[in-house]
């Protein structure tokens, strides 16, 4: 009896769902509820965690591999791990947030939704914002450190902050402009009246346009963080002294700078909030009105030297002590600043990350992460309840709650002593189990099995250089043969296959079969079948399950 | 295995399927003619043996490799022989196929199965009529495999023996997917099977010798 039990308590651990992170909530806030925790290990994050409608993304920061490699996560609103991407080359501290930016097209070219990444060792990546897989990527110089600083996203472009300049790229990789600034360090780029606006380590402001980078001296010092646009299109400075900080004025037409107040040591970076800009460092959270001229309106006393945040109109802002937590402040019309109080959580620490907030279906959410490395997701309702507005999976559940049914009815049937029974239905819950999981199997066992060749052996030289490193499909009819270049990112043969017809305006028919999706016809043409190589190895399995690495050639043919 | 849609057997002309599809057929009317087979009511059975199994498999095609004609090809094959049990595995994989899709791959379907009949046939998994349940499973786990790799060797001629050898390691997950398959039709409908054959037979057992009885007095 006792072994039966053994074995009943091994099924059901078994198919217990690995639950991750806390269920009770531990806000001091009462509003909000705790959803998930997730500690990171002994690496640390100082950037804010950044949100999109399908994904969370974080990064990690180490200083040394043995404290753990940087990485940046996708998560899934569960909390979930959707997919990573990491870089052992950097190592220098990453302190470059995040930016996610939608699917679009412009005069140069197109992208998909794309997670954009500054890695500490001058290596800039767009990553596909659904599995991370490189888009592009663009090498920046580094001398100890590559890229630190806030990257600035437009329409079609992003701009990047290097070690040694500035580089505007089109966000389908391609460069616009590259120009040498000063050695800059955490050194954010702004962008008002026509020019680009970046500071550097020796107190410099460079105004950048596509016609060159020109220098304008402020003041001995550190600019560490982007200026501040004004609404008539001047700059606040916060730059970093020897003796604390001094708060400049900075008009972009006369290029002239005036002081607006002398702070602490350490300058978080400053931002806008309505009316005011929000400035604060080691020892004063400063709110500052530029109506006429530049003034304080209000200081509080408070540390921080991080990100400063917006959530739902009230100023988070890290607090960078042992203690840890977070400041609130809100900001009445004439700039007073109205302390709310600290807000503290269990595993507060050091931290200058920000506050990331929505808000979707009456429902608001705030992620939160520190120097521990533990990042938490908090909503305006109860956990439990989160599940239930998320998009429901009706297959996913009703396998589950057969799976469940199955291995209920097993555990009853060998308690009973009924093995030939228990092993009816356990051996149902198992095919069920391979059956609905098949696909995944199928990926990872062809992954594993299948040596993947290189692109070059199925590389014609008669195809422009310019597809070099990105997708090509070929369609090889009876009677011509059409290629398609330049593609990026797909995840699948079936993926870039579908893609590629799409440009060429022909039709692919695909059914779906017990193995997987089935290309029946490509141009309407359906010959004796249709067989696909990836770099000249022939596919083993359906095209939705062979995976491509980002400069794969697939070719079609006819039989 | 064969169907995973990146590697296609040789291309058949429409010459080439005729005369599979003629051979084929020849094969399973060859099989069929035993003396018992000339009886209807034998045949009429077997007809809806068939004809239900082929549907049975069209029907299943959305589960992936789940096979329920390798099961039924066994315990016929164990339970009527090897004879129609090559012809009912024949039948069906060219009545199935006509609606799944044709092509090289049904010989060597029909050739899989054939084999996996014969192995039934030589097997003692049914005694005195009862189905071995034990013994049953381990059939079925061997014939998935073994059914698996005769439709893989479609593909031998397009791929060379490294190629052949990738195709094969590639296609575990779904060997392992209809053997996982196989227990589970034989768990559930193995016995129930069994006995509708066993059924079957034992009627016409009755009948026969009522003709028998009938002819003597006269």
């Amino acid at each position: 009896m006792r072994s039966k039990l053994v074995i009943l308590v091994v099924i059901a651990i078994i198919c217990l769902p690995h639950v991750n992170g806390e269920s009770t909530s531990s806000a001091e806030e009462s509003e909000y509820f705790l959803q998930w925790n997730i500690d990171f290990g002994d690496v640390y994050v100082s950037t804010q965690a950044i949100a999109s409608e399908q994904a969370v993304f974080v990064r990690t920061s180490s200083s040394s591999l043995a404290q753990g490699i940087p990485t940046v996560y996708s998560l899934n609103f569960a909390g979930e791990e959707l997919w990573r991407v990491q870089n052992p080359n950097s190592t220098f501290q990453d302190m470059t947030k995040l930016e996610f930016v939608k699917s679009g097209a412009g005069d140069c070219g197109s992208w998909p939704d794309m997670l954009l990444v500054g890695w500490s060792d001058g290596l800039f990546q767009a990553l596909r914002a659904d599995n991370g897989a490189i888009v592009w990527q663009h090498q920046t110089e580094a001398a100890s450190w590559g890229i630190t600083g806030n990257m600035l996203v437009e329409d079609e472009s992003v701009t990047i902050p290097t070690r040694k300049g500035i580089d505007k790229l089109c966000l389908d990789g391609s460069i616009e402009f590259t120009y040498a600034t000063g050695f800059g360090w955490r050194n954010g780029v702004t962008f008002a009246g026509d020019s680009y606006w970046i500071g550097d380590e020796e107190g410099n402001l460079w105004s950048v346009t596509n016609q060159g980078a020109t220098k304008h001296f402020i003041a001995l010092g550190k600019i560490r963080h982007a200026p501040v646009q004004l609404p008539n299109d001047n700059l606040i400075i916060h730059l970093q002294t020897d003796s604390g900080s001094t708060v400049y004025h900075f008009n972009t037409t006369s290029t002239l700078s005036s002081m607006v107040v002398n702070s602490g040591y350490s300058p978080a970076m400053p931002t806008t909030i309505g009316d005011y800009v929000i400035t604060a460092d080691s020892q004063y959270l400063r709110s500052i009105s530029c109506e006429v001229e530049c003034v304080v309106r209000d200081s509080e006393s408070f540390r921080s030297n991080g990100e400063i945040s917006n959530v739902f109109g009230t100023i988070m802002l890290p607090q960078n002590t042992a203690d840890g937590g977070y400041g609130q402040y809100e900001i009445s019309t004439d700039g007073e600043l109205i302390s709310l109080g600290i807000v503290n959580y269990a595993d507060d620490w050091y931290g200058t990350a920000g506050v990331e907030s929505w808000s979707f279906s009456d429902v608001k959410y705030k992620l939160l992460v520190n120097d521990n490395a533990n990042l938490k997701m908090y909503a305006t309702i109860e956990s439990s309840n989160l599940a239930e507005l998320q998009e429901s999976d009706w297959p996913t559940i009703l396998v589950i709650l057969s799976a469940l049914i199955l291995i209920s009815i097993t555990s009853i049937q060998l308690l009973q002593e009924r093995f030939q029974s228990a092993f009816k239905f356990f051996i149902l819950f198992m095919t069920i189990l391979l059956m609905f999981t098949f696909g995944d199997i199928i990926e990872a066992w062809t992954d594993l099995v299948t040596e993947d060749a290189p692109a070059s052996d199925a590389w014609n030289d008669e195809w422009p250089e310019s597809w070099l490193g990105t997708q090509i499909v070929v369609f090889e009819f009876k009677q011509e043969t059409v290629v398609t270049g330049g593609l990026l990112s797909n995840d699948n043969v079936l993926e870039a296959s579908l893609e590629a017809a799409n440009q060429q305006g022909l039709d692919i028919d695909v059914i779906e079969s017990n193995l997987g999706k089935y290309v029946v016809s490509i141009g309407g043409i359906t010959g004796e079948g249709w067989e696909y190589t990836v770099n000249g190895q022939p596919g083993t399995v359906s095209a939705e399950f062979s995976d491509l690495e980002s400069d794969s050639i697939v070719v079609w043919k006819q039989l | 295995m064969f169907q995973s849609y990146g590697i296609h057997g040789p291309v058949l002309g429409p010459a080439a399927g005729l005369v599979i599809d003629i051979i084929l057929l020849g094969l399973a009317f060859w099989m069929l003619a035993s003396p018992d087979m000339k009886k209807v009511s034998n045949i009429l059975t077997f007809v809806t043996l068939v004809a239900s199994i082929s549907l049975l498999r069209v029907v299943m095609i959305p589960l992936p490799n789940i096979q329920p004609v390798t099961i039924a090809a066994l315990i016929i094959g164990a339970q009527l022989g090897a004879r129609r049990g090559v012809a009912f595995a024949v039948l069906v994989t060219m009545i199935s196929n006509f609606i799944i899709g044709d092509g090289i791959w049904t010989l060597y379907q029909a050739i899989g199965w054939s084999l996996v009949a014969i192995l039934g046939a030589s097997s003692t998994i049914i005694i005195d009529g009862k189905l071995n349940l034990n013994k049953t499973f381990g059939y079925a786990v061997l014939s998935a495999f073994l059914f698996d790799f005769i439709v893989s060797l479609s593909v031998l001629g397009t791929v060379n023996t490294i190629g052949f050898m990738t195709y094969l390691l590639n296609g575990i997950p779904y060997d392992l997917l209809h053997a996982l398959g196989n227990l589970t039709i034989t768990a559930w409908f193995g016995r129930w099977f069994c006995e509708a054959i066993t059924k079957f037979q034992s009627m016409e057992e009755i009948e026969q010798k009522v003709v028998d009885g009938y002819v003597t007095r006269t």
